[in-house]
């Protein structure tokens, strides 16, 4: 199957974790930053309901302990969305937020399952003001808001990243409070 | 001399730029003139991209001439009826129309082995298998399928970009699977079935074709056998059948199409004169990440074709269209228990309704990064299926 570069055979996604408490995440480090997320997202969202949101969201979907474990090719993920939409020439926000969706649907799909992505999607009509809200857009964007603030904390000590990761929580806020508005 | 061939546009209400797809036989008959040197003109002069692809080498009635237009055709009778324009098939030199640019077929080898192939056409490549165990780790299942299909660069089988993670091994489309045959009436069993997926094809010779309009190859499966009884003799008699499968990608467009016949010969007998075509349908299986939730269009009143929409960024999509009514899609498809149940929405299939040629057009989508989020994305395989399939340009030899 390695017969392209855009092929590669590592991994098997044809069998998907086996997934299992998310609370485990803490125990790998997720706790460590709890509190610092919390502030983070506050700070970026600005809109302390939606930063709360954005929590509730990966608990819901059950993606959490992925994002930990596999955070390292994420975050790089993250970065190669960010240094794509530096080339566009107009609307490098939303050029950022369109490539990063996709990447963030693909861990809610190896991630979560129809029965968690069911309940979280009724979770989203139960606490979305809007009368018909857009369930999976809404969790696909908690995700990714909930991801990006926790790569920059995560990646604070890199200086080289340092202004990427600047970019892209300015991406993210402008993203948030678009979300707000609506 | 020259041979004046009628142009037909069956949209009444609107003009229609494209390829044109007929029968060349008639008008080799006619004109006597070889696809080596056939020059196709408008009306207005121009000559136009043209080529012949052979289908069956042992069959030149199946051979055809295809064209694009470069001026719009007039609107016309959607019956067929009036011409809205002509072309001219003239004896001259076609390298003046220019080479085949980004229509490209490569076949892949292992051996003297031929285990798939890839055609392009500058933003589509579809990646095919021929044989069942492809990466030789007892999933002999594949013969058959798209194993990748890419639109401008981009998986759309497994569309969520997570490359670190591996693309999904099972991943796969226009796989044919099985074919269903009607049996005679005073037979006990109404239908014989064609297991396909773990028969290898082979690629017909002569058959690949690389025009300035279109990329094409025909590929045929191992033959197998049907059998019935006369009813006024009580003699078996025996057919060995082929199914045949011709595959092609127009320039620049983000869809596949296939033909598919059945060539059927009494059992002992070489191939050539005699052979018939057998009415069959067609069973399709794909397994594509078309996101959890996907949404299925599928008109009951046209049942000719249908949509997969993902809701998800970045809203990949895939639509089947038939000149053979197509059932509704199973998802997830209901035979395949190796697949654990958190994966099987990714399984689809359906089947055409019997015909002896069945035509099929693959469509593939996504939203790229500078567009707008899609709204009705199934509505473009509507128009696919009428535009290709249900009331294509022809042309005719009047």
């Amino acid at each position: 199957m390695s017969n392209k570069p855009e092929d590669p055979v590592e991994g098997d996604r044809s069998k998907p974790p086996a997934g299992g408490a998310d609370d485990l995440a803490n125990a790998r480090g997720g706790g460590r930053i709890t509190g610092q997320l919390e502030a983070q997202l506050n700070t970026v969202v600005q809109d302390p309901v939606i930063a709360r949101f954005a929590q509730e969201a990966v608990e819901e979907l059950g993606v959490k302990q992925f994002i930990n474990d596999y955070e390292e090719p994420i975050y790089d993920k993250l970065l190669e969305c960010d240094s794509y939409a530096e080339t566009a020439k107009v609307n490098s926000d939303m050029m950022f937020i369109a490539r990063s969706l996709p990447v963030i649907n693909g861990i809610i799909h190896i991630a979560s399952n129809r029965e968690r992505l069911s309940r979280a999607m009724r979770w989203v009509e139960k606490n979305m003001e809007e009368s018909e809200p857009d369930a999976i857009s809404i969790l696909s964007a908690l995700t990714l808001i909930y991801v990006a603030v926790q790569g920059e904390i995560k990646r604070k000590d890199r200086i080289e990243e340092r202004e990427a990761w600047r970019r892209i929580l300015r991406r993210v806020r402008r993203f948030s409070s678009d979300m707000a508005d609506q | 001399m020259s041979l004046k061939l009628h142009v037909f546009n069956p949209t009444p209400d609107r003009e229609r730029t494209d390829y044109v797809v007929t029968d060349w036989l008639p008008i080799y008959e006619r004109a006597q003139i070889g696809p080596e040197e056939l020059v196709v003109r408008d009306s207005a002069g121009n000559i136009l991209p043209a080529q012949v692809d052979r289908v069956d080498p042992d069959d030149p009635s199946r051979d055809l001439l295809i064209f694009e237009l470069k001026n719009p055709l007039p609107p016309g009778d959607e019956h067929y009826q009036t011409p809205s324009d002509y072309v001219k098939i003239e004896r001259g030199r076609p390298d003046e129309v220019g080479p085949a640019g980004d229509l490209q077929v490569h076949v892949e080898e292992e051996g003297d082995v031929e285990t798939g192939f890839k055609l392009l056409n500058g933003r589509l490549e579809v990646w095919f298998k021929l044989i069942p165990e492809p990466w030789k780790d007892g999933r002999g299942w594949f013969a058959g399928s798209a194993y990748s299909v890419q639109l401008d660069r981009k998986e759309l089988l497994d569309a969520f970009p997570m490359s670190w993670w591996g693309h999904d091994p099972e991943k796969r489309c226009m796989q044919v699977d099985y074919i269903e045959m009607s049996r005679p009436g005073w037979e006990p069993e109404p239908m014989q079935r064609f297991d396909l997926f773990t028969q290898q094809y082979r690629i017909v010779p002569g058959t690949i074709s690389r025009g300035p309009v279109r990329a094409s190859i025909t590929i045929a499966s191992q033959p197998f056998r049907y059998d019935f009884h006369d009813p006024f003799t009580g003699e078996r008699h025996d057919l060995t059948c082929e199914l045949f499968r011709t595959i092609t990608i127009p320039r620049r467009v983000n869809f596949a199409q296939e033909d598919m016949f059945i060539k059927a010969r009494r059992a002992g007998t070489e191939p050539g004169p005699g052979e018939v075509s057998l009415y069959f349908s067609a069973h399709y299986f794909s397994y594509m990440q078309m996101g959890m939730k996907r949404s299925i269009f599928h008109l009951p009143t046209v049942p000719d074709w249908f949509a997969i929409s993902s809701p998800w960024e970045p809203y990949q999509g895939y639509g089947f269209a038939t000149n053979a009514h197509a059932t509704p899609v199973l998802n997830p498809h209901p035979d395949c228990a190796h697949f654990p149940e958190e994966i099987a929405y990714r399984t689809f299939s359906w089947s055409t309704m019997p015909h002896t040629n069945i035509s099929a057009l693959h469509l593939f989508w996504y939203r790229a990064p500078w567009e707008p989020k899609p709204k009705h994305t199934e509505s473009q395989t509507g128009h696919a299926w009428y535009e290709f399939v249900f009331k294509p340009l022809i042309a005719r030899v009047l």
